[in-house]
C-alpha cells in the first residue's frame, strides 16, 4: 500500500498555516487596535 | 464577550491537543492508508464553513429584522472565519482527492457548492469594504447573507442532479467515505476541537470589530486624533 | 400600485432609448462575446451544435451584467432615488419597476441575439425557436430578478461593475445549468422537463424573495 504520508503532512501544513496565520494576524490587529483606544482614552482622561 | 475570549483561547488549544493526539495514534486505514488522516481536518472544516455561514444567517435575519447593530457587528466578525474554514476545506479536499481519485479537482456537488461558499463570503467581505456608507454597507452585507442562504441549496441541488443525469460519476462516494469505530473517535474529537476554534475566532474578530467601530466613531468626532 | 412599477418600467426603458442607449451596448456586448468565442474555438457546424446551448447562455450571462450595472444609474446621476423612495409607494413596487424595466431591455437583446448566432454559426434552429425563446424568457425572469437587487445592493459602492459581476456569476450557476441542460435537450432531443422545473423553482424562490429584500435594503 502506499504511503500518503507527504500528502498528509501538506494538508495539516496548510491548515495550521491559515488556522495560525489568521489567528496570529487577528491577535496583532486587536492588540494594535487596542493600544491606540488606550492611548486617546489617556489623552482624553488628562 | 471579552471574557470569554481568553478562556476560548486555551479550550481551543486544549481540544486541538487532545484531537491531534487521537488523529496521531488512530490506526491507519486499510483501504486508505494514512490519506485518511486528512478527513479528520478536511471534515471538520467542512463543518465548520456551513455551521458559521448557518450562524451569519442568523445573525443577518435578526440584523434586518430587529435593526440590531450587535447582529450586523458578529456578521461583519465571522465572515472572515468562515472564509479561512472553507479555504481549508477546498485545499484539503484537493491534496486528498489527488491520490484518492488521481486528480486534484473534481465537479461534484460538494466541491462544487463548497467553492461557490469560499466566492460567497469573499463577495461579502468585497461588498462591505466597497460601500462607504456603513450602515448601508451592513444592510447590504446582510441581504446578500440571505441571498446566499438560499442559494447554496439549490447549488447544491442542481450539481447533484447535474451530475447523476448528465455523465454518471467517474468517483464512487465522491465526499466523504464511510467512516467508523476507531477512525470516529478522532473525528468527533476535531469536530469539537474546530467549533471551539471557530467560537475562538469569532469572538476575537468580534472585539476587533467592535474596537475599531469605536475609534471611527471617536475619529469623526474629534479629527486631531487620528 | 403596478400601475406605478409599469410607469417606472415604461420611464426606464423610453429613457433608454433616448438617451442612454443601454440597449444597443448590450447587443454589441453580445456581438463581440461572440466573436470572441468563434475566434477562441473555431467550431465546424457539428461542434457549433454542440457548443450552441453553453455559448447562448454564456452571452446571456455576460450580457447581463452590462445592461445590470446601468439600472440605477439614471437615479445616481441626477438623485432621482431619494425622491422616488420619499414617495409614499411600497419599496417592492419600486423594485418591480426595475426588475419590468431591465427584463425588457433583456428580452429585447435576446430576441435579436438567437437569429443572430445561428446565422453566425451557421446552424439551422428556425423551427425550434419558440421553444428556446421560451426557455430564455424562463431562464431570464430570475437572471433579471437576482440581477436587479445585486445591482441595488453593490448601488454607490466602489468598482461597482467587478462587484457585480464577482457577486451574480456564482450565483447564476444553478440558473446557467439547467438554462444550458434544457435548451440542450430541446436541440438534441434529450431531456428537458426537470431542468425547466429547476429553473422554474429558482425564479419563484428570487421573485418571492428580492421585493422583500430590497424593502429591507432601502429602509431609513
Amino acid at each position: 500500500m502506499a504511503d500518503y504520508s507527504a500528502y498528509v503532512l501538506g494538508a495539516y501544513g496548510i491548515a495550521l498555516a491559515v488556522y495560525g496565520g489568521a489567528t496570529l494576524w487577528w491577535r496583532i490587529q486587536a492588540g494594535s487596535l487596542r493600544r491606540r483606544l488606550e492611548r486617546i482614552d489617556d489623552h482624553s482622561a488628562q | 464577550m471579552g471574557r470569554l475570549r481568553g478562556p476560548a483561547g486555551w479550550a481551543t488549544l486544549g481540544a486541538l491537543g487532545v484531537g491531534l493526539f487521537l488523529v496521531l495514534t488512530a490506526p491507519a486505514d486499510f483501504q486508505q492508508g494514512n490519506s485518511v488522516r486528512i478527513m479528520y481536518v478536511h471534515v471538520p472544516s467542512a463543518k465548520m464553513a456551513l455551521l458559521v455561514y448557518l450562524f451569519i444567517t442568523i445573525a443577518a435575519i435578526v440584523h434586518l429584522w430587529r435593526k440590531s447593530a450587535r447582529a450586523d457587528l458578529l456578521v461583519e466578525a465571522a465572515v472572515p472565519v468562515g472564509t479561512a474554514f472553507a479555504a481549508v476545506t477546498l485545499a484539503t479536499g484537493s491534496i486528498w482527492g489527488k491520490p484518492m481519485w488521481g486528480a486534484w479537482w473534481a465537479w461534484d456537488a460538494r466541491l462544487t457548492s463548497m467553492l461557490v461558499l469560499l466566492i460567497l463570503y469573499v463577495g461579502l467581505a468585497a461588498l462591505r469594504s466597497a460601500l462607504e456608507d456603513p450602515v448601508k454597507a451592513g444592510r447590504a452585507t446582510s441581504v446578500l447573507v440571505l441571498i446566499g442562504a438560499v442559494d447554496l441549496p439549490i447549488i447544491h441541488f442542481s450539481v447533484t442532479w447535474w451530475r447523476t443525469l448528465h455523465q454518471p460519476a467517474s468517483f464512487k462516494g465522491s465526499g466523504t467515505p464511510a467512516i467508523e469505530g476507531a477512525l470516529l473517535t478522532p473525528l468527533l474529537a476535531m469536530s469539537l476541537a474546530f467549533v471551539v476554534l471557530g467560537i475562538y475566532l469569532v469572538l476575537l474578530r468580534a472585539g476587533l470589530v467592535a474596537d475599531r467601530r469605536r475609534l471611527e466613531a471617536l475619529e469623526m468626532e474629534e479629527p486631531t486624533h487620528g | 400600485m403596478l400601475r406605478a412599477a409599469w410607469r417606472i418600467a415604461w420611464k426606464d426603458v423610453v429613457g433608454d432609448f433616448r438617451r442612454r442607449a443601454t440597449l444597443s451596448s448590450m447587443l454589441f456586448f453580445a456581438i463581440a462575446v461572440l466573436v470572441v468565442f468563434q475566434a477562441a474555438f473555431e467550431p465546424d457546424r457539428q461542434e457549433a451544435t454542440r457548443l450552441l446551448p453553453g455559448l447562448l447562455w454564456v452571452t446571456v450571462l455576460f450580457t447581463s451584467l452590462v445592461g445590470l450595472g446601468r439600472v440605477f444609474q439614471a437615479e445616481e446621476e441626477d438623485g432621482a432615488l431619494e425622491g422616488l423612495l420619499l414617495s409614499p409607494m411600497p419599496r417592492g413596487v419600486l423594485f418591480l419597476g426595475k426588475w419590468w424595466g431591465n427584463l425588457t431591455l433583456t428580452i429585447l437583446v435576446e430576441l435579436m441575439l438567437v437569429p443572430l448566432l445561428m446565422v453566425l454559426f451557421n446552424v439551422n434552429l428556425w423551427q425550434r425557436m419558440p421553444l428556446i425563446y421560451g426557455i430564455l424568457l424562463l431562464g431570464s425572469l430570475g437572471l433579471t430578478g437576482l440581477g436587479v437587487l445585486l445591482a441595488a445592493l453593490t448601488q454607490g459602492a466602489r468598482s461597482r461593475e467587478t462587484l457585480l459581476a464577482l457577486l451574480l456569476l456564482p450565483l447564476m450557476v444553478p440558473l446557467l445549468i439547467a438554462g444550458v441542460q434544457a435548451t440542450g435537450g430541446i436541440l438534441n432531443g434529450g431531456e428537458a422537463g426537470p431542468w425547466l422545473r429547476l429553473m422554474i423553482i429558482f425564479d419563484v424562490v428570487y421573485l418571492a424573495l428580492a421585493p422583500w429584500a430590497f424593502g429591507w435594503l432601502m429602509e431609513e
